[in-house]
């Protein structure tokens, strides 16, 4: 092997640059901290999205894929989900899944936060929906957030940066549909300008969201958070994979190992750590960072780092909007509303918590025939039945922590240097097939009453895996737990985890906002109470 | 190396019978998306190879039938039923091709090109669409 570069240290080195790393890097870049955050993946040209080229479905497809198994872009690690039944995905690059993701952003609810105590089921979180609150309202912020206060099924909230994103014919004819159920909705927080913010311009409604657009309409942390770090000091380094999280043996961290541009190790020493690579690639690097200290995997004492996994689970139904003055396919892939009718428990009900309904809207031709037209003599029948017509009502289940649900190091499969892929191994536990359950009739009954036809029910949704949570838990036990409250290792007290995978609870809603906010927080902890770390 | 099969015939043929030809348009076998289709199956890994080994699946299931639209049915069905990962991975590919081709976007009134930056109309917000769940009382569960 060559031998190793040891760079200038720094204060900090974040490993990846996605919704929570972006949003440490800001943070500590604004109070003097030197910081480098680390990337294995690229800046992504926003000329180069799909969305600008005429072959997008093609692309939607290949190497625009959720899963970095189909896309194998150079940066993308393969990841082993043979035994889960909910396949990951995610994106490496610098903004990392939000890159691809929807920017639906619903908060936890207080009793999220509370499980054990409320329904004696898996475990409290060591913190309250109302010590994140203002990170929340800080991220919103910084993201740039439209909605709408007043939402009985939430805490009152902070006025929302800008107006909700419009519903369009399919949303007003759902929100009809609940409201003639008796059953709640709101438009949904989301982070897509519904009018110019921050230099970023309004969504033109072009429905895919997931392959993001050049206009900069959905917030992705490449364009909101990196360059405010940018321009305040922060350096991001990237195609650089970190390998090793080093430590001393007195178990403090040292720096990381990392392979640069060139694939050459190199050594960037630092006063402290902060891991924010999903709750996928964290799991996998604390466990291939072994060392005297640390015998079983970086921070693992407790035996709890990989366990846990959370995914959401997702199920739903789909139906037809026959008579609506415009396609389905107007407006953002996920619809801006949300119904929390069941997201809180019901003794009367055979499952504990609950779930969100949120809305998916058609697509483009193509992505409306794969999968649900047949071939041969009824495919254009079936094609023109669907087209612009078709509307997904899911819910996303509170999938509680299960320590069979976990990630391993593969002992086969490795990326391109070697590093061992992460194995995934999961299943859809008791409480979730009853929750499900319960939400496909209900899902279907929204249906019926919005006047929808062809209604199929979808018990369970599998490519789905792009809430990554659980995998290092937080708690005030460090038996029981990987970080404490504020996001620092219990084993190496300059180390710290910002991403899903400190989640004890997935909660009923994305998770997206919460990592953020809990990013920010522990960004908060290191500026007020580690000036240690800053030379 | 093509992607395509060396039996164009029958690959015109099982192309047809995948979606067959509507209207004025002819089957995704007549209208020509062969270059289309060896293009997306050598610009990504997911397809290399997909149309030429499922053809020659095809092709093994009919031996020596004569090529009509009952024998081709029961060919592909087979080969659907046998092998479904290839096969849906086949119709994902010539779906992509075909409707990725301008006539049949004017067939079904689909704008041609890409979705930036024109965009989609939709009508503004409107709050009084919020007047009745905006009269529920808070309903969520207060905590210590
Ligand atoms: C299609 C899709 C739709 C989604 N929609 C929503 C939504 O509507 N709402 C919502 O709340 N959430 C949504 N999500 C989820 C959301 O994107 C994630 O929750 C969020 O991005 C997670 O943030 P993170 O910082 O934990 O990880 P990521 O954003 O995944 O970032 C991790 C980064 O770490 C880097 N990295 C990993 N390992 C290494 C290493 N060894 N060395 C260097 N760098 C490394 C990766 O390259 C990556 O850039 C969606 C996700 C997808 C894929």
């Amino acid at each position: 092997m060559a031998s190793i570069t040891v760079r200038e240290p720094v204060d900090i080195v974040v490993v990846g640059s996605g919704a929570s790393g972006a949003a440490v890097t800001w943070s500590l870049a604004e109070d003097d901290f030197k910081v480098v955050c680390i990337e294995q993946g690229p800046w992504v040209d926003p000329k180069t999205y799909a969305t600008n080229s005429p072959d997008w479905q093609y692309l939607q497809r290949t190497k625009w894929d959720y899963s970095p198994n189909v896309r194998k872009l150079p940066q993308d690690y393969p990841v082993n989900d043979d035994e889960s039944q909910i396949k990951v995905v995610m994106y490496n690059a610098v903004g990392g899944s939000t890159i691809h993701w929807t920017a639906h952003v619903p908060r936890f609810h207080p009793s999220d936060f509370r499980v054990k105590t409320l329904d004696g089921v898996a475990d409290d979180w060591p913190i309250s929906y109302f010590d994140l609150e203002p990170y929340y309202d800080l991220n919103d912020e910084m993201m740039g957030c439209s909605g709408i206060n007043g939402d009985p099924a939430n805490p009152p909230r902070s006025p929302r940066q800008m107006p909700p994103v419009p519903l369009g014919h399919d949303g007003e004819r759902m929100a009809r549909a609940f409201d003639n159920l008796g059953w709640h909705w709101w438009p949904s927080d989301s982070h897509i300008n519904s009018i110019d913010y921050k230099g970023r311009k309004a969504c033109n409604f072009c429905g895919a969201v997931g392959l993001n657009c050049e206009r900069g309409a959905r917030a992705s942390t490449d364009i909101t958070y990196i360059p405010d770090a940018v321009k305040l000091g922060g350096e991001i380094r990237t195609n650089s994979t970190v390998y090793e999280i080093a430590t001393n043996s007195s178990g403090k961290v040292t720096g990381v190992n990392y392979y640069n541009e060139q694939g050459e190790p190199e050594f960037q020493p630092s006063n402290g750590v902060v891991i924010a690579a999903n709750g996928i690639g964290t799991p996998r690097m604390l466990l291939h960072s072994k060392s005297t200290s640390h015998p079983n995997g970086l921070a693992n004492s407790s035996c709890m780092v990989g366990k846990n996994l959370m995914f959401h689970v997702y199920a739903g139904a789909n139906g037809l909007l026959n008579d609506l003055p415009t396609p389905t396919y107007h407006g953002p892939l996920a619809l801006i509303i949300m119904s929390q009718e069941f997201y809180e428990t019901d003794p009367s009900r055979d499952f504990k918590r609950g779930y969100t309904f949120q809305i998916g809207r058609g697509q483009g031709p193509a992505p409306t025939a794969i999968g649900d037209v047949p071939w041969g003599d009824n495919h254009h029948a079936e094609f023109n039945r669907r087209f612009g017509k078709n509307i997904g009502l899911g819910a996303i289940g509170d999938d509680l922590p299960e320590e069979v649900n976990r990630v391993e190091l593969d002992p086969h499969l490795t990326d391109r240097y070697g590093i061992p892929s992460p194995k995934i191994i999961y299943r859809v536990g008791e409480n979730s097939k009853k929750l499900l359950a319960h939400a496909v009739d209900q899902a279907a009954k929204v249906l019926e009453t919005a006047g929808a036809t062809n209604i199929t029910r979808n018990a369970l949704s599998t490519n789905t895996g792009w809430h990554l949570m659980g995998t290092a838990r937080m708690g005030d036990d460090p038996e029981r737990s990987v970080v404490n409250k504020f996001g620092q290792a219990h084993d190496a007290d300059n180390l710290f985890i910002v991403d899903g995978s400190v989640f004890v609870t997935g909660a009923g809603v994305n998770p997206t906002p919460t990592i953020q906010a809990l990013a920010l927080r522990t960004a908060d902890y290191i500026r007020h109470d580690r000036m240690d770390l800053k030379s | 190396m093509t992607s395509l099969h060396p039996n164009s015939a029958l690959q015109k043929s099982v192309l047809d019978r995948i979606i067959p030809p509507v209207a004025d348009l002819p089957g995704a076998g007549g209208l020509g998306i062969e270059n289309e289709l060896e293009r997306m199956s050598t610009e990504h890994h997911k397809f290399s190879d997909i149309l030429f080994s499922a053809i020659e699946s095809i092709q093994s299931r009919l031996g020596e039938d004569t090529v009509t639209v009952e024998n081709l049915n029961k060919a592909i069905s087979g080969f659907e039923s046998v092998e479904p990962i290839p096969f849906a991975l086949l119709l994902e590919l010539v779906y992509l091709a075909y409707y990725s081709d301008p006539r049949v976007h004017n067939r079904i009134g689909w704008k041609t090109g890409p979705l930036q930056p024109e965009g989609h109309p939709l009508p503004p917000w409107e709050e009084s669409i919020l007047a009745k769940v905006k009269n529920r009382a808070p309903f969520w569960t207060e905590v210590d």
